[in-house]
């Protein structure tokens, strides 16, 4: 894999930032327009990715393992936290028989 | 060749990414997702982090979205019944995520410009081997790795009490 | 450091005392567990680190234990310990089992204490996550209650959305300076024309601050969560969680981004506007969780003085307002949870004739309330005192002005409660309220320090 990959010409740093925030703003989006909350979650998940793939792409580009390895972190955190949130939204089901976003507007005043 | 996969992946992630967003059902996006993790990988691998490709594979496609899977499949979720916000949220969320979107990247514009040599880095590094990382990983950051395991204790505890049917319920 | 190694064994200790059938093991034990941190904590006063378990090397290059940083972990060791008496009471009951809850808050004070120590991002954001997963749990421990469901939902889906711009700050700051570590961004802050992808990251980590905070306008999420979350869940939230991201905040600015005065506008703005929706909404709330929710969004906005009018004393201020706020809003979140208690209603009536029935808990309130108002000589007003006398001294002359004014119409909406208490009658049938022990205790505490530190500012201030 490291022959045949130095033989390549590589790709700026700039179209991997722009790569992120193009994946950054389609998640940021899906959070927005999206009602149903494990499709918000989903997008949430995507968001993460960029930033990983943003990390990685800094960490490759300038030679230091720190960017990698905090990618691993980012991946623990999103996990336990994709699991509170599975939990969150299986207790809502439990008493609503909805994971509509808009049917929990009980404290709207 | 490599430019030519960068951007064949990167339109790849961008498409399967607009998939998980304006897919109907959450079947749909979750199998939309798991594609846009596989061309992330991809990504990973065009930048030498195999190790972090794998890894991405395996915890994002393997365990993270067959826990979103497992809920849907229980809780019976896969309905199309998700109401639509009228259309002025949806013109507004497009416009202020555009807009947010064309600040990051006018921002970025005038970064870095890197010359040949580190360009050349990419490929030839060593940091994003396991042995590398590894070592990283237990020296460095050893303090937050192990605090991360109190992250898992407060995940565990969540996930377990706030699931868990209660008696009489 | 040995204090963060003692509460995480504790977590786990805790959660098999849950089995035990003494119900007062895991009390016992958390409260002990987090006494001992604190005074774990208070040794390494003044740099006498004597025992570091692992090499010392990994750990100062992740956290440091400075002065400052004793002094706001011990104020978070007694904001939790304070949290773990009233919940021993079972005033306000709880769906979830005590040993879990305690887990759980055992659980942020790890995470408030990673965030009060950090030096490199890393620490930061795995503080901010353990805070922030345990507080989205504790949010839900009303299981079956529609509207703590509902708040843990917001809570969660706002505090996601915020890591991943909270991530996105940090990953480009990484990519600017090439380093997690807050000296090494420090030593790039200081170099003339730093790129703009540095900038871009400030912004987005001030972005993600700001919702956790709670400050406008990113404070939406918060009456709807702080309404619907238990009681004793949204005095953790006010309090603990404030103090946390607040120093942890403070740090990032104070050691990094110091060299670049470019944010101190922005973070201007953001406390003015603060200021007036927190103060001016709160004033036409009737419930009075509702009306602190708004009163807490205000008390964001005094906080951010703290930052951008950034100096020698700004730590020392922060300290003293920190200290002065969460004090009395233990006792006045105690206080309504022993009202909803016995009424079933937070409404601004259920308040009424208090001051015939329990002139104590009365009396505690009101008290509460005048040191949230910053009226002298309580610990609020000095606090207020102190921040203020910072941005005169810095020449923020317009937004210390505007500051006093929006404090001015604090003070109504504190008193509307007072004057309910003590100047409306109440229903002809009601009781006296029973106040539980750990309430008079905690309640004591609380009052006794709100008094001191308003009679005496200068033990507090006088440390850092």
């Amino acid at each position: 894999m490291n022959t045949f990959l130095s033989t390549l010409p590589a790709v700026p740093i700039n179209s991997y930032i722009a790569l992120s925030a193009v994946l950054f703003c389609i998640g940021a989006l899906g959070v927005m327009i999206r009602r149903n909350i494990i499709i918000m979650l989903m997008c949430i998940e995507l968001m993460l990715n960029s930033v990983n793939l943003l990390l990685t792409a800094f960490s490759s580009f300038k030679n230091d393992a720190d960017g990698q390895v905090f990618v691993f972190f980012v991946m623990a955190v999103a996990a336990a936290e994709v699991a509170v949130g599975l939990g969150i939204i299986v207790m809502i089901y439990r008493n609503t028989f909805s994971i509509d976003i808009d049917r929990l507007s009980e404290l709207k005043n | 060749m490599s430019t030519l996969l960068f951007y064949i992946f990167s339109l790849l992630t961008i498409v399967s990414a607009i998939g998980v967003v304006v897919s109907k059902t959450p079947i749909n996006s979750i199998l939309s997702l798991i594609a846009t993790f596989f061309f992330i990988s991809c990504h990973y691998i065009l930048l030498n982090a195999q190790f972090l490709g794998i890894v991405n594979m395996i915890v994002y496609a393997g365990a993270i979205m067959v826990l979103f899977l497992f809920t849907i499949m229980l809780l019976n979720l896969n309905k199309d019944s998700e109401p639509q916000h009228n259309n002025f949220v949806k013109v507004s969320a497009v416009i202020a995520s555009g807009m947010l979107l064309i600040v990051l990247l006018s921002a970025f514009k005038d970064t870095i410009n890197i010359n040949h040599n580190t360009l050349a880095v990419v490929h030839t590094n060593q940091v994003g081997l396991l042995q590398n990382l590894g070592t990283v990983l237990f020296t460095k950051f050893l303090v937050p790795f192990e605090i991360s395991s109190v992250l898992f204790i407060a995940g565990v505890v969540g996930a377990v009490v706030l699931g868990k049917k209660e008696i009489g319920e | 450091m040995n204090s963060i190694i003692l509460l995480s064994l504790l977590t786990v200790i805790n959660l098999f005392a849950g089995f035990s059938k003494n119900k007062n093991l895991s009390f016992i034990l958390s409260f002990i567990g987090i006494a001992a941190s604190a005074i774990l904590l208070g040794i390494l006063w003044n740099g006498n680190d004597v025992t570091n378990i692992l090499a010392p090397n990994f750990i100062n290059h992740m956290l440091s234990f400075d002065n400052t940083t004793i002094v706001f972990g011990v104020l978070l060791c007694v904001n939790a310990s304070l949290i773990v008496l009233l919940l021993h009471s079972h005033e306000e009951p709880m769906d979830i089992p005590a040993a879990e809850f305690l887990t759980l808050v055992l659980t942020m004070l790890v995470g408030a204490l990673c965030m009060v120590s950090y030096t490199n991002l890393t620490m930061l954001f795995l503080g901010l996550e353990i805070l922030s997963i345990s507080a989205y749990i504790l949010a839900g421990a009303k299981k079956r209650d529609y509207r703590s469901n509902e708040a843990a939902l917001k809570y969660y889906l706002m505090g996601a959305f915020t890591t991943g711009v909270f991530l996105f700050g940090v990953a480009l700051i990484y990519g600017a300076t090439g380093s997690f570590d807050v000296t090494e961004i420090a030593k790039y802050a200081a170099l003339p024309n730093p790129q703009s992808i540095y900038y871009v990251g400030i912004i987005l980590l001030m972005i993600a601050f700001a919702f956790k905070i709670a400050a406008a306008p990113f404070h939406f999420w918060t009456p709807d969560v702080y309404t619907g979350a238990p009681t004793l869940v949204t005095a953790l939230m006010s309090t603990l969680i404030k103090t946390a991201a607040i120093v942890a905040f403070y740090r990032l600015f104070n050691t990094c981004f110091a060299g670049a005065t470019n944010w101190s506008m922005i973070l201007m703005i953001m406390a003015a506007i603060t200021m007036f929706i927190g103060n001016v909404t709160a004033i036409v709330q009737t419930n009075v969780k509702r009306m602190l929710a708004y009163s807490s969004i205000a008390h964001s906005g005094y906080l951010l003085f703290a930052l951008f009018a950034l100096g020698n004393n700004s730590g020392a201020s922060l300290l003293v307002y920190m200290a002065g706020y969460t004090f009395a809003s233990i006792l006045a979140f105690a206080g309504i949870i022993v009202v909803q208690h016995n009424m079933h209603s937070n409404d601004l009536n259920a308040f009424n004739g208090l001051g015939k029935r329990n002139p104590i808990l009365a009396v505690c309130i009101t008290i509460a309330m005048l040191s949230l108002a910053g009226i002298p000589p309580l610990a609020g007003f000095f606090g207020k005192f102190y921040i203020f006398t910072n941005a005169l001294k810095a020449d923020y002359v317009a937004i210390s002005l505007w500051a006093v004014l929006m404090s001015c119409v604090g003070v109504y909406y504190y008193l509307r409660i007072v004057i309910n208490m003590f100047f409306k009658s109440a229903e002809p049938d009601a009781k006296e309220f029973i106040l539980p022990a750990s309430y008079q205790i905690v309640m004591g505490i609380c009052l006794c320090l709100v008094v001191l530190l308003g009679v005496a500012p200068g033990i507090l201030s006088g440390l850092i």
